[in-house]
């Protein structure tokens, strides 16, 4: 039985128990007061002293019983709350009703036993009405801190993180959501926790709480957070001498016109290796940032055109070197509102393969183009080189994967390209498509809304 | 100092270089004289801020991770004391979240020093200092 369902029913019984109550209040009240009038009328005909007192006595045992049936029967409700539950629901079932109980017995043990929180607040998800015992566990804080007056559970998050998380909240009680953050426990230890969301609607959909688990998952968060730094580190520690080597060597080939063909060519081949060994950098970076999820978007009004050349003349010589002729085709007027650094490393991936996969005297073309009915741009990069075979194409976004041809072709591809191509795009919000036939060509489709979303 | 153009079409602007690393120091410096200009050089970011008073250069080529202050503090010292020194970040550190935290303290630009060729680090330094009127 999944948790909607339980919460569901839960709900529905307490409203059922509230409901019981008023109406015992208000028939012994209705009783107690007929009463004392009926003895007060007759009490005007016969001994009026004899008379007033049972009459004050029957109105006190009137209001004593209007006072005490309710709060037994509240009282029977809850010890018989299974078998009430049932009857409430309509479910005449036996073995129905059995499951109930015993699904009512597991959930509360389940809930109650495991690391994990379950929790249950109301439609805008910030204010609890349960949470299961581990929160005292997790949190180091008593479950009071939940119930106090005008006080949710983000108020019991880290600061920093408090505003964030309000807005992720606020945002899906359309939609569930998934959220990670920090909290300060009350003897000062941070913990990071991963929070799931999900809306729960009544039959006619309206949205009648929310309902969630909350994790702790301070371990993975920092050997995650501990290989990212250290990737990041170790390509800060590569970039420094490689940049020296780049340097040097671009200033050598400049130096002087009298080197014979084979120093041109060690030159050359040197310049080649470094840029291939840039791009991995680079890849190797943004992969494990994608994997630890550290990275957002600043997205800005970018000129597509003016980005195509700048990451055209980036690729330049590579693409000299090997005769292709580089065409951009794209309309003066052409911006798209996204992150400017995501979009060029995607489309750097993809010219890099084209220029990579493509043999001498190949034809490559950057391509943009807007879209009126859909209101986004599709940005193209297309090639008439090797190809992709038709077994390799559904495993092309994998990490580390490198096609059959490919490989045949350039051993020194890392197959992270298009992985994190596919995965930039996604980050933000566009769609990659692409068309392969072997030994005729490839081409790349990257499409983006055009407008903030 | 008079403006003075050279045969490159660049006058002898001052160009500071704030770079711990001797090699990437020594590369850089030796294209910028050749190119024309009057290079100034320091090896950490105490010694940059000093000098930045001093020379009170054209253009300042900033390293962010140095001894003794890094690049962040030197542009934020720049911003505290109003040295106004159109200023260039040149890193290695690759996320751009550095970029952007050296352009809210007030550099113009920020390069990944090994993504950069240098013609292209020459063109960039040009179009500031033709920005700025030098």
């Amino acid at each position: 039985m999944n948790n909607k369902k339980i919460t569901r029913r839960m709900l529905r019984l307490l409203s059922m128990k509230i409901s019981i109550t008023t109406v015992v209040v208000a028939v012994s009240t209705t009783v107690a007061l007929f009463g004392g009038h009926i003895v007060i009328v007759s009490a005007q005909l016969e001994d009026r002293t004899t008379l007033f007192t049972v009459a004050g006595l029957l109105i006190v045992l009137s209001w004593g019983a209007a006072w005490i049936i309710p709060k037994l029967l509240s009282e029977s409700l809850e010890e018989h709350s299974g078998i009430l539950r049932a009857l409430l629901i309509g479910n005449d079932d036996r073995n129905g009703e059995d499951n109930e109980d015993y699904d009512s017995q597991t959930f509360r043990h389940l809930a109650e036993n495991v690391n994990e929180v379950f929790w249950v607040a109301d439609q805008t998800g910030k204010k609890m009405q349960y949470a299961s015992p581990a929160f005292e566990k997790i949190w180091g804080k008593s479950l009071e801190v939940l119930e106090e007056q005008d006080k949710n559970w983000i108020d019991t998050i880290h600061i920093n993180d408090q505003e964030n998380v309000s807005a992720v909240v606020a945002k899906s009680t359309n939609d569930s959501f998934d959220i990670e953050f920090r909290i300060i426990r009350a003897d000062g230890v941070v913990r990071w926790i991963r929070n799931r969301g999900f809306p729960v609607r009544n039959d006619k959909g309206k949205l009648t709480s929310m309902v969630g688990i909350a994790e702790d998952i301070t371990e993975s968060k920092v050997v995650e957070l501990a290989k990212t730094e250290f990737v990041s580190l170790a390509s800060h520690q590569l970039r420094t001498p490689l940049s020296t080597l780049k340097w040097a060597i671009e200033v050598l080939s400049e130096s002087t016109t009298n080197f014979s063909d084979t120093q041109k060519r060690l030159l050359d081949n040197a310049q080649a290796a470094m840029v291939r060994m840039g791009e991995t950098i680079n890849a190797m970076l943004t992969a494990s940032r994608i994997q630890s999820q550290q990275i957002s978007m600043q997205a800005k009004n970018v000129d597509v055109k003016k980005m195509l050349n700048k990451i055209l003349q980036t690729y330049k010589i590579q693409s000299d070197k090997k005769s292709h002729t580089v065409k951009i085709e794209c309309p003066d007027e052409c911006f798209v509102y996204t992150d400017e650094n995501m979009l060029t490393e995607i489309i750097s991936n993809l010219l890099s393969n084209a220029i990579h996969y493509t043999q001498d005297k190949g034809a490559i073309t950057l391509s943009a183009k807007e879209n009126k009915e859909t209101d986004t741009v599709t940005i193209g990069v297309s090639d008439n080189g090797i190809g992709i075979p038709k077994e390799d194409q559904s495993m092309l976004f994998s990490k580390l994967f490198r096609g059959k041809n490919a490989m045949l072709m350039d051993t020194n591809g890392t197959g992270l390209g298009l992985y994190v191509s596919k995965s930039l795009t996604d980050v933000i919000g566009g769609k990659i498509s692409f068309k392969s036939e072997e030994n005729k060509g490839t081409s790349f489709d990257i499409e983006l809304p055009i407008s903030e979303r | 100092m008079e403006p003075e153009t050279n045969n490159n079409g660049s006058n002898n602007a001052k160009v500071m270089i704030a770079e711990d690393d001797v090699s990437l120091m020594e590369i850089m410096s030796m294209q910028l004289k050749k190119k024309g200009y009057n290079v100034i050089s320091a090896t950490n970011g105490k010694k940059a801020v000093e000098m930045v008073r001093e020379v009170n250069p054209d253009i300042l080529l900033l390293d962010l991770l140095m001894p003794e202050m890094d690049g962040f503090e030197v542009l934020q010292y720049m911003q505290e004391n109003d040295i106004h020194v159109p200023t260039m970040v040149l890193t290695n550190l690759g996320q751009e979240q550095n970029c952007d935290k050296s352009k809210e303290l007030g550099a113009i630009d920020c390069c990944v020093k090994s993504d950069t060729p240098l013609n292209l680090l020459a063109t960039k330094i040009e179009g500031i200092l033709k920005s700025v009127g030098k």
